[in-house]
């Protein structure tokens, strides 16, 4: 059989699908897979349209999921009756700030796409098709399906994907039964092979039998679904085998994308989250039927990643994982900083990471991570139970910036049980933090499917419903279907009231603006350690300090400390200091906005003087042409 | 008790020539500026790192650019930055490409620097300046003529510059405002992209490095300067935070 693999948009266009590339390597032969690169079409013809503005296919990949604005982009070619829900879209696109008249042509040019999409699939000979289902790409998957099953009846249609997992899947079948004929729910390597082998077993009764073993699929039997339980079982680290990526490099070149793209790499080094294996954030999205962590053995990694750098003479990395493998920090990474090459990594991290485990990070070319910082103070922190506190926060972005490296994050707030009392004494020390790298903005967090809130309502969300953009992205689906089928779902405002969260907003605001322009480094020459605060928004002043005892406790700060655990330290190291000593030092420090105070821990805010360090205005810059396709801005949830 | 002694922020001390190597012993928490010849770089390295490496900022007065090789020396030294005096006479056919490698080597390394053209009339002669722009430019000063006013004008940090691969280099070219990304993996190219480093009289080179070298001052990536070749990327060191544009 030849499986067609087809990439929709909104899969973004400077790497490949890393789950369809693997899942082309792991059909049993004679079966063979080809990856189509549907979403290029997309990007391509968008360029069309505006062939001045190269960021539009990335600005909606990025941002318009979480309005329904992508997903609402292909429903005009789904139901193929004109415009859609024109004014729920306008007000969405208003909300969401995308231009409304760009955001429409998309809408009318994504008919054209799903035609040419289509032919180009079936052109290929497919025996059958898989679409994946990721953020914002179900109806996009859909409009291709409808018209696969209108020009081959005969094709088998199978769907996949996060969009697809639990009873997501389940329902989107039933409530688009022309279009999906089976779907294939949670990892796929298993159950796509075994599927393909029945697939291609002509003697019906076994191919029924065979249909049947396959843990969790979704399929039609005599017109009535069957909804096969999902498996346990689940793929070893030392089982996950990467792609080869070959069919996406060779897409981008013949594709007139290859002018504005720059292509990277993409690699899977784990599954699962160990961190969330033991407290599961309360707001993360990953099921809890993968969240058990599975990392390759760095040897595999290791050549995986030097392999197809060699391979495809690319230098950029991200990986899907959720949280690096600290057993890597021994392995893998050391191996990487020892090859000698300028690569530049993406890795999710957790934020308690000490500063030499960051430094091995920058040697193997780790540039830029996700630590799931998500908020400054330790309360709402708690209550994620993130297993951090705010001032370890602060730490870690002090340690990244001085390492020249890029930190993603995101500020959230919402959380049942937390205050204004949580959020004001941060508010009014943001201008202390000006000089290190910001958050690309804060937001009220959502429930996700599979997250602890939307498990358990008792912790604060007793009564939710799908985000409404689901209800006229989707106007056919009945309300239960509906309520299967969505991922993301609002419900009432919790935790701080939007005048906080306005502050915090404004705060933010001009943290982003006067980044780039402020720096609070310190030099310790001889007994003497001075800070240069050149941070925004006050005079330029140096700081001394010239007593041992201080110039000691200072740099004691480095880690978060209260003033009786600061004592201890520093009596334990020999200075003859008290209680009342260390309170006087951090009150004074503090004063001078030389500290992050979270509760009655403090932890120091300048970084070793290195005029080697750039900072370029948060949110990005001009300097390179195609920037807008890079590095995709990284949501605050794991998916 | 305070522990704090704040002051507006201070200018560096300024130390002549002949004093430094007695005065940086004492500790110059509001760092010094220095004036130092070229010849004297690696000594006052060593002073300062001996002293923990305070913020120096560095005169550099020279009729030679400064070893291009002394750039890590002076980042571990704690030097903050390097100005080099303008050279008073003409310091010979070496001048240019000696500049060009000191210069990239300070931007790979994150070292900044200022520097002047030699005093001669019709020093940006031959000199190609479109080829130049990712590097700092010389400081304009009155009669600084149109090559630098333009290099000044169309310079910006990041614009040409290479990556190490397995085997390969990239190196990422906007200088003309259009990005490109070029991929060198034979060994030969690579061989001579990496040898002509260092400033080398292209008729000292064998047939093949010779070719290769043209190749390379073709593609813009090596310049050419009355028979001395010298190659124009810098290797991409250090990333500006948040580098998503980059």
């Amino acid at each position: 059989m030849h499986l067609v693999l087809a990439v929709t948009p909104w899969h973004l266009l400077h790497h490949a699908h890393a789950a369809a590339e693997l899942l082309a390597g792991v059909l049993d032969p004679p079966h063979r897979a080809t990856v189509h690169y549907a979403n290029l079409t997309f990007a391509e013809l968008l360029r069309d349209a505006d062939r001045d503005d190269p960021g539009r296919y990335h600005r909606l990949a990025e941002s318009g999921y979480l309005s329904g604005i992508g997903d609402w982009v292909f429903t005009r070619a789904l139901y193929g009756q004109g415009d859609h829900a024109v004014e729920d879209a306008r007000g969405a696109c208003a909300s969401a700030g995308f231009d409304w008249e760009q955001t429409l042509a998309a809408h009318r040019i994504a008919e054209r796409w799903a035609d040419l999409a289509a032919a180009d699939i079936l052109a290929l000979q497919p025996d059958a098709v898989g679409l994946s289902t990721t953020f914002a790409q179900s109806v996009a998957a859909l409009a291709l399906a409808r018209r696969l099953k209108r020009q081959r009846p005969d094709l088998p249609v199978v769907f996949g994907g996060s969009n697809c997992d639990g009873p997501m899947g389940a329902a989107l079948q039933r409530s688009f039964p022309a279009e999906i004929d089976f779907v294939v729910r949670g990892e796929g390597e298993q159950p796509l092979r075994q599927l393909v082998n029945a697939l291609d077993t002509a003697d019906p009764a076994d191919r029924e039998r065979q249909l049947g073993t396959i843990a969790g699929l979704c399929r039609w039997r005599a017109g009535t679904q069957v909804v096969q339980p999902e498996g346990t079982a689940l793929p070893e680290g030392e089982e996950l085998r990467g792609g080869t990526q070959d069919a996406y490099f060779d897409a981008v070149a013949s594709s007139e994308a290859a002018d504005w793209v720059r292509p990277g790499l993409v690699l899977e080094t784990s599954r699962g989250c160990w961190w969330g294996q033991r407290k599961h954030c309360t707001f993360c999205g990953l099921s809890d039927r993968t969240i058990r962590f599975r990392a390759k053995p760095a040897r595999t990694a290791s050549e995986e990643l030097l392999g197809a750098v060699d391979r495809h003479q690319v230098l950029d990395v991200m990986t899907t994982d959720n949280i690096l493998d600290l057993a890597y920090l021994d392995s893998l990474l050391p191996e990487l900083a020892a090859a000698g090459l300028d690569l530049h990594l993406f890795y999710e991290i957790k934020a308690n990471l000490t500063a030499e485990q960051l430094a091995t990070l920058r040697a193997a070319g780790v540039l830029t991570v996700q630590p799931g910082i998500e908020n400054l103070h330790s309360a709402p922190l708690k209550l994620m139970d993130k297993g951090s506190t705010g001032a370890m926060n602060v730490a870690l972005l002090r340690e990244l910036q001085g390492n020249g490296m890029t930190t993603m994050w995101n500020y959230l707030y919402g959380f049942p049980g937390e205050s204004a009392a949580h959020y004001l004494p941060v508010i009014a020390q943001l201008p202390n933090l000006v000089h290190l790298l910001p958050p690309a903005g804060a937001y009220r967090h959502i429930i996700e499917r599979f997250n602890p809130y939307f498990e358990r309502p008792e912790l604060g969300f007793a009564r939710r419903a799908p985000m409404p953009w689901y209800r006229w992205v989707y106007p056919h689906v009945a309300d239960g279907d509906l309520d299967d089928l969505a991922y993301l779902f609002a419900s009432q405002p919790a935790g701080i009231d939007e005048v906080t969260a306005s502050a915090l907003r404004e705060a933010v605001a001009a943290w982003q603006d006067h980044y780039h322009c402020s720096s609070l480094t310190h030099r310790l020459v001889g007994d003497t350690l001075t800070v240069y605060d050149r941070r925004h928004g006050r005079d330029p002043v140096d700081h001394r300090i010239c007593d041992p005892a201080a110039v000691a406790a200072y740099r004691e700060l480095a880690r978060p400390h209260s003033a009786e655990r600061l004592t201890a330290r520093q009596r334990k190291a020999g200075h003859d200091i008290d209680e009342p000593w260390a309170r006087a030092f951090l009150a004074e420090l503090h004063r001078a906005g030389l500290t992050y105070a979270d509760g009655d821990t403090h932890v120091a805010l300048s970084l070793a003087h290195d005029p080697r360090l750039r900072r370029l205005p948060a949110g990005g810059t001009t300097l390179a042409i195609r920037s807008a396709e890079q590095l995709p801005a990284y949501a605050g949830s794991h998916r | 008790m305070s522990f704090l002694l704040t002051t507006s922020a201070v200018e560096p001390a300024q130390l002549r020539a002949e004093e430094w190597r007695s005065r940086l012993a004492l500790p110059y928490a509001h760092g010094a500026h220095v004036r130092a010849a070229a010849g004297e770089l690696p000594e006052l390295a060593r002073e300062l790192q001996a002293i923990g490496g305070p913020r120096t900022h560095v005169t550099v007065s020279t009729e030679t650019p400064p070893d291009a090789g002394h750039v890590e020396l002076l980042l571990a030294a704690g030097v903050d930055s390097v100005q080099l005096a303008r050279p008073e006479r003409d310091a010979g056919e070496l001048w240019w490409p000696s500049m060009i490698a000191f210069l990239r080597e300070a931007v790979s390394h994150g070292l900044p620097v200022s520097w002047q053209p030699p005093l001669s009339a019709g020093w940006d002669d031959g000199l190609d300046v479109s080829l130049l722009v990712h590097l700092p430019p010389p400081t304009i000063g009155d009669g600084a003529g149109r090559a630098a006013t333009d290099w000044s004008h169309r310079h910006a940090p990041g614009l040409c510059r290479w990556r190490q691969g397995t085997g390969f280099v990239v190196v990422l070219d906007e200088r003309d405002g259009a990005a490109s990304q070029t991929v060198i993996d034979d060994p030969v190219l690579t061989g001579a992209f990496g040898a002509l480093h260092e400033p080398t009289r292209l008729a000292e080179l064998g047939r093949r490095s010779r070719a290769a070298a043209g190749e390379l001052i073709e593609a813009g990536f090596v310049l050419d300067l009355n028979g001395i070749a010298v190659t124009l990327p810098y290797r991409l060191r250090h990333w500006p935070v948040p580098n998503t544009s980059y």
